[in-house]
């Protein structure tokens, strides 16, 4: 990972963001780390995921990506540029966003025209001819029609709001696409139009897609890595179908344990209640899977696993740095079922 | 009938024909267009679909709690050998919370923030004369643990937003049993939540079903919801219901063309080919506005006829065990089409 491509587009190199919290009026100051340390590069052209449960950090993640948060340490560089050095027109040339729900982050009292030539007036102002045109094109892109121009948001399904969003996104022709849960608000029949598009439309244009969502069973079907985020951290890195065939990381495991398949004879598992996930402001010492993990021994309760390669995949799990010294102090190999 | 599979005696609901109109500035909306169904004791019916088919409208006028400008009307609409539709807000707030609870998607919104949930759990229990308050902070205690929450008689004390999402939601589910009620509708339980706080929440579900003999009618768009824990299974699109049958059986044989495509578009664990696009529902809901005319899915469907379009609705056609939908084709030519819709995504 350290290894830097020639064709690298991204690149995080122990990105922190942090938040200062204060409980009462006397205590002490405390801090979230909303993501910690996290590094990764990213390929021209590559679709990747970033896949985690509530409060892990992804979205602050992307909105540090989009220059909307600023990094507190660490730095991101994006064309080998560090993203501070850009400017908000030249950044929206590079990083353009599609968020989560389709009825708040559109102006409802802007046509769906206006809506999408936003950001390339902000950016580029243009003559209106032009926009208008470059408008339409992107409507055709995401297949609006165009009798749409005119309408506004209100009058309009969730995925035709959606394409709106993505004809937005689309129009500055950045680079990177950064899609936060971008289908969660969907119904299902509609949010398999919306990721077949997105995966049209990034290898049409060679976008580079960094998705982020809780859900893994969408993710599984676009991206090429996936990397899975816990409190804060990247606990496991690879190939898509590596993840999902042979997930190392015990919080892997158990995410691909808790999909819902829609098949009447898969059992409910029966697990005991761990009381989800611990809170972010009190991060559990050492592996902060610690507390649900069923194969934690004393070394996870004090020390942190750091990021490792195994086999093609990488993992911040004690039991996979060394597995061999790992049995021997009589310790399980974490397995999927 | 297709409206219960087995003969469970006395159905503990009997629902005929229940039709729901909102009036907008724009006309009628008919949100359900006659469902009809019953739901046997202890058995959990799931009735599943997209956002505005209607599933989560006719259970609000079930209990009482549909708004203003909607009517509902029915044949029949039988809870516990009481007729509840549009009964007076007197005799309906004995009935709900007490023999009939629910279950929100949002246990943000559906706790109070300003009470401690010792104070609205035994709130339920008081209102509806079941015993004193000592007997109140007994069951809650006991609820309370019986869904897993530790150190419960603390916790009585303590207020929504100290616990998180899903302890909230297991404090609602407490709250939908302290009466001992014999239906529980949950309208979409585990959508707010984490998807490995949704499994055990819902395993949760159906082991209070099994303990206490609970009948769920369990409102949901989530398929893998509706295959891990429901018995019966209902679909339903733009306000009626396409196809019902027994869960296994819905899933082993979908029928209707709406059902074939929902299954397909899921994007599923399994196959992962790279190069094979998801399968889509082209098209839209239609707009419920006015009067409908025969099929509603038919301008999104392959195998629509010109009669498709024909009078009032189309009927329902009995499979037998339970399972019938609402079609004009004949069940084989639906059975290769489901086979060649396979084939597509293989």
């Amino acid at each position: 990972m350290l290894d830097t491509h020639a064709d690298t587009i991204l690149s995080l190199r122990d990105v922190e963001v942090t938040f200062p919290l204060r409980r009462g009026l006397f205590s002490k100051p405390g801090a979230l780390h909303a993501v910690n340390r996290i590094s990764l590069d990213v390929q021209r052209g590559e679709f990747i995921s970033i896949v985690g449960e509530s409060g892990c950090g992804k979205s602050t993640l992307a909105k540090t990506l989009l220059g909307l948060q600023p990094a507190t340490a660490g730095t991101i560089s994006i064309n080998g540029k560090d993203l501070a050095a850009y400017s908000r027109k030249d950044l929206a040339h590079q990083v353009q966003p599609i968020f989560q729900d389709p009825y708040s982050s559109l102006n409802p009292r802007k046509s769906v025209a206006s809506n999408i030539a936003l950001p390339l007036i902000l950016s580029e102002n243009p003559p209106a001819s032009e926009v208008r045109d470059r408008v339409r094109e992107i409507m055709q892109m995401v297949s609006l029609p165009q009798r749409f121009e005119h309408t506004y948001p209100s009058q309009m399904s969730g995925g035709q709001r959606q394409r709106v969003a993505i004809a937005r996104a689309l129009i500055t022709k950045p680079k990177i696409l950064i899609c936060d849960e971008p289908t969660s608000a969907l119904d299902v029949s509609v949010q398999a139009q919306i990721l077949n598009l997105l995966r049209d439309l990034s290898r049409r244009l060679n976008l580079t897609s960094i998705f982020i969502s809780h859900d893994l069973s969408v993710v599984r079907h676009l991206t090429q890595r996936i990397a899975v985020m816990y409190l804060g951290r990247v606990v496991e890195l690879g190939e898509s179908e590596q993840v999902f065939n042979s997930p190392r990381h015990p919080y892997t495991q158990l995410l691909i344990r808790s999909i819902l398949p829609p098949d009447p004879t898969h059992r409910l598992p029966t697990l005991v209640w761990d009381g989800g996930g611990p809170d972010p402001t009190n991060p559990p010492a050492g592996c902060h899977f610690n507390p649900r993990c069923r194969y934690a021994v004393d070394r996870c309760r004090v020390e942190l696993p750091a990021l490792v390669e195994a086999d093609g995949q990488q993992v911040a799990c004690h039991a996979w740095a060394d597995p061999a010294k790992w049995r021997a102090a009589g310790g399980q190999i974490p397995q999927l079922s | 009938m297709a409206y219960a599979y087995e003969a469970c005696g006395e159905p503990i609901l009997s629902v005929r024909n229940l039709e729901v109109s909102l009036k907008t500035s724009v006309g009628e909306l008919k949100a359900t267009r006659g469902i009809s169904f019953d739901i046997c004791p202890g058995e959990t019916f799931a009735i599943v679909g997209e956002s505005g088919c209607g599933k989560s409208i006719s259970s609000m006028a079930l209990m009482g709690l549909l708004p203003r400008i909607a009517t509902a009307r029915a044949d029949r609409c039988v809870f516990d050998g009481q007729e509840i539709l549009n009964l007076s807000r007197r005799k309906l707030s004995n009935i709900r919370g007490n023999t009939l609870s629910m279950i929100f998607q949002d246990p943000m919104t559906s706790l109070n923030p300003v009470y401690t949930i010792g104070d609205q759990l035994t709130e339920v229990f008081l209102r509806h004369g079941k015993g004193n308050r000592k007997q109140a902070r007994e069951r809650a205690v006991f609820l309370l643990e019986r869904v897993g929450i530790k150190n419960a008689a603390e916790r009585l004390g303590a207020y929504p937003h100290q616990l998180s999402g899903g302890l909230r939601q297991r404090v609602v589910i407490a709250m939908a049993m302290m009466c001992r009620p014999k239906l529980i509708i949950a309208d979409e339980p585990t959508t707010a939540l984490d998807v490995t706080v949704q499994m055990r929440t819902l395993a949760l579900l159906a082991e209070l079903q099994r303990e206490f003999g609970l009948a769920i009618i369990l409102i949901t768009h989530d398929l893998g919801v509706v295959a891990s824990l429901s018995d019966r299974v209902a679909v339903m699109y733009a306000g009626q219901i396409v196809e019902t049958a027994p869960t296994r059986q819905l899933f082993a044989d979908p029928t209707h063309p709406y059902t074939q495509g929902l299954i397909q578009c899921i994007p599923s664990y399994e196959p992962p080919n790279p190069d094979a696009e998801l399968h889509t529902i082209p098209g839209m809901v239609p707009s419920l506005i006015g009067k409908q005319r025969g099929c509603a899915f038919r301008n999104r469907c392959s195998l629509a006829v010109d009669a498709c379009g024909e009078g009032d609705e189309i009927a329902l056609r009995e499979l037998g065990e339970g399972h019938a939908y609402r079609c004009l084709q004949p069940h084989d030519a639906l059975v290769a089409n489901w086979r060649l819709l396979q084939g597509e995504s293989a």
